[in-house]
């Protein structure tokens, strides 16, 4: 099963605003790229030219990219009361 | 705006006695204990009800918080009693099991299966029957300072006060960075836990893992699974589901040089034969991530500053001891101990400095703090990287061998056997990784 499959049977209510912004100027530099594999749901792509993006809009709210980026890079915030995820089970 | 403003709109009538932030475990045995004393109790909660952004691993200890929570935890909507354990040690081709089950009969489980959004709700909605306010959809921004007391949040617009404010707002926790009780956030001191559940008959959970009707399991996991890398897989039986997932340090991800996701090791975790005929038939109703804080003793903050006390994930309050990884007892305990010295220490007036130390006290007398400290040397010995390649694929190896003969006629003797084990399988290196395990 695909984490797109399964990050597609949770519900989240999907704010246009991003709750996580990225510094692109750091980006820009960064060789690790640890979100990239880090992400649960695999929310970080890197475009052909090296550009790393961000599809918010699955979030998980976890906050390992937060974490685990060593360059400070991730700007995060809770997002905007009713939105994001709903755990139904938890 | 500012002080000014709120001077004029909020006289002392509108001062909360306790503010909690986060309505999980944590803040809601906190606010129990605050209600049921009396004391004007709101529940901010930034989902839209109690319990829908919290997931656990799924597994609650009860005896350390019977004294503490006994009452709030009458009638929970637990999953299933575990009566069943066992750890799996995994390499690539072969895998042992460690099964102890029992049918002793007990008064109530010592421990239980959980889903949280279940349980939280079923909470909030306790802590509700005694007059304290759950409010869901409140995101709370800011913390309200006069002077170095915290004086109440920011929600929104509202400037809310109260005469403490209790953080409990999980592992990330924003408002302690904002007190000043975390610098930021080192990657040492977290785990990342992935967890898939799946949904299953209750009978067919029952002959799998070979259970009495309504009864629970625990299936741990270590090895091979995790490609060598620090972290465990878990399955815990719901009433009609299966928790599934990993537990990783998030230092062993960022350290890794593989492509490896963690998503990817959590389907061929489900590929594994051991795990695979237990989920056959299962289908995944939700995927979810959380962080715990790993870091242990060692890492923990101080405990609050004056107007602010913290508790559960937000205090980094779980045990990682390799067999059980605990975190919610210790949000109820903590939760509970603060809810209890604002029960006695805001009506008799006393200072916002006393209440902080009383309720640094209550937890360094508490099992929280005590067991905190037992652990400590928990999370350096369980970074050793030999527990999750060698030992398990070795050890895993080694026991199937004890049950062969071999074509020129020679069995195993059990003198042989374990001289293999003490000097090939383990070497000094694995005593002494296992003596200092021992001592742990």
């Amino acid at each position: 099963m695909k984490v797109e499959e399964k990050v597609a049977l949770c519900a989240i209510k999907n704010d246009s605003e991003s709750h996580i912004v990225l510094d692109q100027s750091i980006c820009k530099l960064c060789k690790t790229r640890l979100c990239l594999r880090a992400c649960p749901a695999q929310l970080y792509t890197q475009s052909e030219s090296g550009e790393i993006s961000l599809d918010h809009s699955d979030c998980l709210e976890c906050g390992t990219c937060l974490v685990i980026c060593p360059n400070g890079a991730v700007s995060w915030r809770y997002p905007n009361a009713g939105f994001g995820i709903y755990y139904r089970l938890g | 705006m500012g002080p000014q403003r709120y001077g004029e709109k909020m006289s002392d009538e509108e001062t909360l006695d306790v503010i909690v932030v986060g309505a999980g475990l944590a803040g809601l045995a906190c606010a129990w204990h605050a209600a049921k004393a009396g004391l004007s109790t709101a529940v901010l909660e930034r989902g839209d009800v109690a319990g829908g952004k919290n997931l656990s691993g799924g597994r609650l200890y009860l005896e350390p918080v019977q004294s503490l929570c006994g009452e709030l935890l009458l009638d929970a909507p637990f999953e299933r009693p575990v009566v069943s354990e066992s750890i799996v040690l995994l390499g690539a081709d072969d895998g042992l099991s460690i099964r102890s089950d029992t049918t002793r009969q007990e008064d109530r489980p010592h421990s239980v299966t959980v889903l949280r959004a279940k349980l939280d709700q079923h909470l909030a909605d306790r802590v509700g029957e005694l007059g304290a306010m759950v409010l869901p959809q409140q995101r709370v921004e800011a913390l309200l300072r006069e002077g170095d007391r915290i004086v109440g949040v920011k929600v929104g617009s509202e400037e809310l006060r109260a005469r403490l404010v209790v953080v409990a707002d999980g592992v990330l926790s924003f408002l302690a960075e904002e007190a000043g009780l975390r610098a930021n956030r080192p990657v040492v001191n977290y785990g990342l836990g992935v967890k898939e559940i799946i949904q299953l008959d209750a009978q067919s959970i029952e002959q799998r893992f070979n259970l009495a009707a309504g009864q629970g399991a625990s299936r741990l996991f270590i090895g091979d699974l995790t490609e060598g890398l620090p972290g465990g897989g878990f399955i815990y039986t719901n009433r009609d589901s299966l928790s599934l997932g990993l537990v990783m340090p998030l230092e062993a991800l960022a350290a890794s040089n593989t492509e490896t996701q963690i998503s990817d090791l959590v389907e061929r975790f489900k590929q594994r034969p051991e795990v695979a005929p237990l989920i056959a038939g299962g289908k995944t109703i939700e995927y979810g991530a959380h962080l715990v804080p790993e870091g242990g003793f060692a890492a923990l903050p101080s405990l609050g500053v004056p107007g602010l006390l913290l508790a559960g994930d937000a205090a980094g309050l779980v045990i990682n001891s390799g067999i059980t990884l605990r975190g919610m007892d210790l949000a109820l305990a903590s939760g509970a101990l603060a809810g209890q010295v604002a029960a006695a220490a805001l009506p008799a007036d006393l200072s916002a400095e006393e209440i902080l130390s009383r309720y640094q006290q209550a937890i360094k007398d508490s099992f929280v703090w005590q067991q905190m400290k037992a652990f400590r040397k928990a999370p350096r010995l369980l970074a050793n990287e030999r527990i999750y390649g060698r030992y398990p694929q070795r050890v895993a190896q080694w026991t199937q061998d004890l049950f062969r003969v071999q074509a020129n006629g020679q069995g195993t003797s059990l003198r042989k056997a374990s001289k293999r084990l003490r000097r090939e399988v383990l070497g000094w290196r694995g005593l002494r990784d296992l003596w200092r395990l021992s001592r742990m």
